[in-house]
């Protein structure tokens, strides 16, 4: 009895299949049809295996995203926005661990040298590239890192003390060449490199005033201990309305939609620019699976409408490059930069 | 501004956010009463837990693990005489002589209570000055740090009066290895051969822990067997009216250091604890009771450490900078919630900003009950084997001084400051000028870096800023009192012996 019920199980299925295949091959069918059918089933099979080699990995447990400097500041806030998209997304957890210290050296040693198994990744900012010409002793260099992401591109606002009557950057570069005037920022930053672009550029030379961060740096502007700082908008924002303030100058190539009545450096008649590039890397040679998985979370943390307005909110003005796309960027202002950073790094260190 | 505070009120009293206030001072507690790790430490740890919540809630939560921190890192403290935060190393000048006389409760009471007072002052503050004290904050600038700095490193003077000159000798030295790490101007590295590790100097808490904990370990382990203390309560905790009667002028001199410190950025409670005992110590009627177990020392230093957390937070929240590091965290937890540090804090985002301004005070409230509940529990720590307490003591140890930076490099400093620290204490030199000098180091050599930046001509320019001769009269008179108080004793055995 049993194997009469089988047998007619599968008499069924297999009149089923047959019927099947009849309507799926049953017909005429054009050249140009075949083709089709064929990219198709191309497509789908290039499809099927890009989401296999994605599918093939998976984080084995929470994330860590290396962050080399302190809780608060610009690179910490970004990696923990990534962090908290990148969770929901993946449905693993990405951890953010600031690994400090060393201007950021520290941390971004702990990146380099981390097994690129897909465990640990990275928050990175491009001027950490030069870290091998400005700080002795470091054992990493652009070919350590794999970029994933780049998603902000920050420019600064250049502010001085309203005391110095200056409202534009050729006035305090007139100003530069009769008196001491002092420039605050953390050295080798991002406060920073627009002083050493206009020291490079007109010769002129500012004291150095070295202040832990942005917000520090302007707070000694408004409090009338220092001239002149860069600082990104997030950070002059907390201190806009300060009437001991002047912004004169962005930093970046195109005026800041926030602040559109400041010019850019270029527009001020100086041929410069500059913004810090946040990216998320992996440590080099990591498996082609891992990246194209990271590739595929980035692309949708990236592409997220609310992460992109949390970035805005957050005072950053963000960028959407993502795998190969992200490296060829961040290789792009590499390239742009480094004279300009070996030129002061060996005005300093003579 | 009324309104904003009678909103606040309403919101605060919630029971969600009653809840987590209460959550928050616990983890906060538990993080600052074990060694080794810290108020900062809590808010890290709790800060992505509130990405979800509702931004009032979330910045209670962080207030309650911030103030619990602070305030739990004198349990420790007290009963092992090892400061569970380099800010509670005043406290356990004093705490220690008071466990150690079977006085435990007593000295816990009194720290819980002031470290509350502290708090609610410095919420007070936070609530209802805050432009004005941001704008105060605005006008210390590098000379006034220095000399704040300068200031700091008289307390070296008063710390150990019969053991001066091996203070001094001990802080010089500790001032030296401040100087390891990159130059404050141009970032050279200097003594650092080539160790990207020592890159950013010594780690001051690794080896504040190393020094005040090892030592304590190295002591039991002398005499293995037994107890700290065979008594197995710590007695009454709610201290008396009387303790605090007296203390007034105290409270409210340590209420306004702790504040003043914690609007300046550079500084934190570590500094402003050991300031306000060294002023409670200058001012005391009974300067000798103090390093055997004073009760005006204990409220001098809670008092002050507490008063900071408040304190801390108003130049974050007027400016975006904060006045300490577990403030810093503050700052990511804002813009995290889409709030920006400013004036549109106070405007746009009112409610959620009175919500935990004046959150922060009920927190400081419910502190004082938290506290004591605490420490009728912590207290039976004290009759724990030291066998046990020894080991729990050093994996605690290691484990926080790791957690800073995950980095075993600072585990290996902790260990070289505890060793130093112990043959330091056998040959009857003082070791906690090592935590102030360590602490105030680069801060002085920073902030002198910048002044002769801004007065490359000449230096003496800086007298003519206000509050940078307020503190350079306060300097004279702190290296001059002891010499003051030399003369003063000789002349006073002169007349007795005259008479006689």
């Amino acid at each position: 009895m049993m194997k009469k019920v089988l047998t007619g199980l599968l008499s069924v299925g297999l009149a089923f299949s047959l019927v099947a295949c009849g309507s799926s091959t049953g017909g005429a069918s054009s050249p140009t049809d075949d083709k089709k059918e064929t990219t198709e089933s191309d497509t789908s099979e290039e499809s099927q295996s890009e989401s296999a080699s994605i599918s093939d990995w998976k984080p084995s447990g929470a994330v860590t995203i290396i962050c080399p400097y302190g809780a608060g500041g610009g690179q910490d806030v970004a990696a923990r926005l990534f962090a908290q998209y990148a969770t929901e997304i993946a449905g693993v957890s990405f951890v953010v661990d600031n690994q400090t210290g060393g201007s950021g050296t520290i941390g971004n040693t702990a990146i380099a040298s981390a097994k690129p198994d897909g465990q640990t990744l990275g928050m990175f900012h491009n001027l950490s590239y030069y870290d091998e010409f400005t700080t002795e002793g470091v054992a990493y260099n652009a070919d350590s890192f794999t970029q994933l992401c780049a998603f902000t591109a920050d420019a600064s606002i250049i502010v001085v003390n309203k005391s110095l009557g200056v409202t534009d950057l050729k006035g305090l570069m007139e100003l530069a060449k009769n008196q001491n005037i002092t420039w605050g920022g953390p050295e080798f930053s991002s406060q920073t490199y627009p002083r050493i672009s206009m020291e490079a550029l007109t010769g002129e030379s500012f004291g150095h005033m070295v202040f832990d961060g942005g917000a520090t740096s302007l707070a000694a502007v408004a409090g009338g201990n220092c001239n002149v700082t860069s600082v990104f908008p997030s950070e002059y924002a907390t201190m806009e309305t300060n009437e001991n303030i002047v912004p004169i100058a962005v930093t970046g190539e195109e005026r800041m939609e926030a602040y559109p009545d400041i010019p850019t450096m270029i527009e001020s008649g100086y041929d410069t620019t500059f913004s810090q590039i946040r990216s998320i890397c992996i440590p080099a040679n990591a498996d082609a699976a891992v990246v194209a998985y990271y590739d595929n979370i980035c692309k949708q943390v990236l592409d997220n409408a609310e992460f992109q307005k949390s970035l805005q909110e957050g005072g950053f003005a963000p960028i959407n490059y993502v795998g190969e796309a992200a490296a060829a960027y961040m290789q792009e202002t590499y390239d742009a930069n480094i004279e300009g950073i070996i030129e002061a790094v060996e005005a300093v260190t003579k | 501004m009324l309104a904003n505070i009678l909103a606040g009120v309403q919101s605060v009293f919630m029971p969600l956010n009653l809840l987590f206030m209460f959550l928050g001072l616990f983890v906060g507690i538990i993080f600052g009463a074990l060694p080794g790790f810290s108020a900062t430490m809590g808010v890290a740890v709790c800060l992505p837990i509130t990405y979800g919540m509702n931004p009032a809630t979330a910045l209670i939560l962080l207030s309650g693990v911030y103030c619990g921190g602070v305030y739990g890192g004198s349990i420790p403290a007290i009963l092992l005489g090892i400061p569970g935060t380099p800010a509670s190393a005043p406290t356990a000048f004093e705490g220690r002589p008071l466990t150690k006389r079977g006085e435990a409760g007593k000295a816990l009471g009194i720290c819980t209570t002031a470290s509350s007072i502290g708090g609610f002052a410095s919420a007070v503050a936070l609530l209802m000055a805050s432009p004005l004290l941001a704008a105060v904050a605005l006008r210390v600038g590098p000379p006034e740090t220095m000399m704040i700095a300068i200031f700091g490193l008289s307390v070296v003077c008063m710390l150990s009066p019969d053991k001066f000159f091996k203070g001094l000798l001990v802080a010089a030295f500790a001032l030296l290895l401040a100087t390891i790490g990159q130059d404050p101007l141009y970032g050279y590295a200097r003594f650092t051969f080539g160790k990207l590790n020592l890159l950013s100097g010594v780690s001051v808490v690794p080896i504040l822990i190393g020094i005040f904990a090892l030592p304590e370990v190295f002591e039991m382990l002398e005499t293995p067997d037994g107890k700290l203390v065979e008594c197995a309560t710590v007695g009454r905790l709610l201290p008396k009216f009387s303790d605090f009667a007296h203390n007034i002028g105290n409270l409210i001199r340590s209420c306004l250091i702790g504040i003043g410190i914690g609007i300046i950025p550079a500084a934190g409670p570590d500094i402003a604890a050991f300031l306000s005992y060294n002023q409670a110590k200058k001012s005391s009627k009974h300067p000798e009771e103090y390093g055997t177990g004073s009760v005006e020392g204990i409220i001098a230093s809670e008092t002050a450490n507490n008063a900071v957390t408040g304190g801390s937070l108003i130049p974050l929240l007027s400016l975006g900078i904060p006045g300490s590091a577990p403030a810093a965290l503050f700052l990511s937890a804002l813009y995290l919630h889409g709030m920006q540090p400013g004036a549109g804090l106070f405007t746009t985002n009112a409610a959620t900003t009175y919500t935990m301004m004046v959150g922060f005070a009920v927190i400081n409230i419910l502190l004082f009950f938290t506290g004591i509940l605490f420490c009728k529990f912590a207290g039976r720590i004290v009759i724990i084997p030291k066998s046990i307490l020894s080991t729990a003591i050093v994996v605690l140890a290691v484990v926080g001084s790791y957690s800073i930076t995950k980095n075993m490099f600072d585990v290996y400093q902790m260990f070289i400051a505890g060793f130093v620290g112990y043959l330091l204490q056998k040959n009857d030199f003082p070791v906690s000028p090592v935590a102030l000098a360590l602490l105030l180091g680069s801060l002085l050599e920073k902030s002198i870096s910048q002044t002769t930046v801004m007065y490359p001509d000449n230096f003496l320019a800086i007298f003519t800023r206000p509050i940078t001769i307020v503190f350079t009269l306060f300097i004279v008179i702190a290296f001059g009192w002891p010499v003051f108080q030399k003369i003063r004793k000789g002349s006073k055995e002169k007349n007795t012996s005259e008479r006689i």
